[in-house]
């Protein structure tokens, strides 16, 4: 893999958390498809993020969540900071 | 690499990127394994997103009562948050966590469930909940989820889930996706004979969605099992037979077919390769592609034996217009099997000029190598008429000329 193709490669392993070398099979591509593909696993990743921050926003919402934020409080439980209060 | 390995691995590709398979379209070239590797580290990647939120809000819900945590989960949580929440639990947790769920709610959450994070909760589920839940799941088409989880179930709760999906045609797109082939041949040797005689009727009706699903299973099952389910096809009336090929040529699947005809019965052999539709020219010269871009002409010779002298006829032409490369890989695959009989037989069939080039790439193949080999290959070769073949026709070597009208139409 050359120039761009190699950024590309890489860009694919930083997209989904493994060594470069580890792609090889994927080498053959062109820089315009790793770089779909990359794209593609970021813009899953960032989806599943936001879902998942939603989902907490929810979950601190209402008298459901006002009681499981007094349980978490009493259990020491609630450290972080995503979560809006 | 099989052709459907990879349509099943860009399937389930396309569902975790949300994009059309056909938009990867330009991964098709890259191993099953490879593929499958990947979409498990974008897992790997997805499930470890606010992990540690998860192992803080898994720790409460161990203390409280299950109802009340059933309730935050349905209420609260939603399905995604409820299934990395569970991945948290000890398996008991977790074991009476779902049991306090609607069924609704928990078939919701195994869409987000990792299995493999959660594999002591499912064992310990009972089959009769496992048997529900393949129903929901049916009813809604999540045959890739359910994919996911037949490698992790019991032998109990697999048979329960088994008796759940009623319809053979989902039994077979969940066995499109399953990752495990061992788990495979397991699920379809327990099927009753008469639900793999409906299964093949059904196939044979709904070619075009549940063919490359049977086929799937045909090519990853054990050779007997293979050999059975090829054996019950080859049964088939001539109509339904005929269906079979029509959605393998349409669908291109000759690659992952063929070792599959090749595994059966000389009987069973004989009622697919005579079948009217495969003396069709466009298909004929779709499986010598096929076998010769794939180098399977050892598997070829082998069911050539069992076609008729006019299909024979074809494949021989076939092969002479391929020319010199794909000869010499005929030759390779003759080699490979000791089809010698076969291969000469073709020539017999094939212009001069091509039936010289053969005598001369199996004369520089095993000539130097095996001289007695070549001597007997020498002798068939006279009885199909071919001269030129051993060490007393070197002089003949370019003329290659047929002495006999001995092109038989059975191999002794």
């Amino acid at each position: 893999v050359e120039g761009a193709g190699r950024d590309a490669l890489g860009r694919l392993a930083d997209s989904v958390g493994r060594p470069r070398a580890s792609l090889a099979a994927f080498s053959g591509l062109s820089p315009q498809q790793l770089t779909l593909l990359a794209d593609a696993v970021e813009a899953t990743v960032e989806r599943r993020r936001t879902e998942i921050d939603r989902a907490l926003s929810r979950v601190f919402r209402g008298p459901a969540g006002a009681a499981l934020v007094r349980t978490l409080s009493r259990e020491r439980l609630m450290p972080w900071r995503r979560v809006p209060s | 690499v099989t052709r459907l390995g990879t349509l099943s691995e860009l399937d389930k590709l396309g569902a975790t990127l949300e994009l059309d398979p056909e938009q990867l379209a330009f991964l098709s070239s890259i191993s099953p394994e490879e593929l499958r590797s990947l979409r498990v580290s974008i897992y790997e990647r997805l499930f470890a997103l606010n992990a540690p939120v998860f192992e803080r809000l898994a720790r409460p819900a161990q203390r409280m009562p299950a109802r009340i945590v059933a309730l935050f989960a349905e209420r609260g949580f939603g399905p995604l948050v409820a299934a990395r929440v569970v991945a948290e639990l000890p398996a008991k947790a977790g074991l009476v966590l779902a049991r306090k769920v609607s069924l609704e709610f928990f078939a919701d959450t195994t869409l987000f469930l990792d299995p493999r994070r959660t594999r002591d909760m499912i064992v310990q589920m009972p089959p009769q909940q496992i048997a529900e839940l393949a129903r929901k799941l049916v009813r809604r088409g999540e045959f890739m989820t359910m994919s996911r989880f037949v490698d992790f179930i019991t032998e109990e709760q697999t048979q329960a889930a088994l008796d759940a999906i009623e319809d053979e045609g989902d039994l077979l797109r969940v066995a499109f996706y399953m990752g495990s082939k061992n788990r495979m041949d397991h699920l379809f040797r327990t099927l009753p004979p008469e639900r793999v005689e409906r299964m093949i009727k059904r196939v044979e009706a709904e070619g075009e969605e549940l063919l490359p699903a049977f086929l799937s299973v045909l090519i990853h099952v054990s050779y007997e099992l293979k050999r059975e389910l090829a054996e019950a096809i080859a049964r088939q009336p001539q109509a339904v037979l005929t269906g079979y090929i029509r959605a393998i040529e349409d669908g291109g699947h000759w690659q992952d077919v063929l070792p599959v005809v090749a595994s059966t019965s000389a009987a069973a052999q004989r009622a697919v390769v005579n079948l009217p539709m495969l003396a069709e020219p466009a298909v004929q010269e779709s499986i010598v592609a096929t076998v010769d871009r794939t180098a399977n002409w050892a598997l070829l010779l082998g069911l050539l034996r069992q076609m008729d002298a006019t299909n024979r006829e074809a494949v021989a032409k076939i092969l002479a217009a391929k020319g010199p490369a794909a000869l010499a890989r005929a030759a390779d695959g003759a080699l490979l099997v000791e089809r010698w009989d076969v291969l000469l037989e073709l020539a017999a069939r094939m212009p001069a000029e091509r039936r010289a080039e053969l005598v001369a790439i199996i004369r520089e193949m095993i000539g130097p190598h095996d001289p007695e080999l070549l001597e007997r290959i020498a002798d068939r070769g006279e009885q199909f008429g071919i001269a030129g073949l051993g060490d007393s026709d070197k002089g003949h070597l370019m003329s290659a000329s047929r002495s006999g009208p001995s092109v038989s139409s059975e191999y002794s």
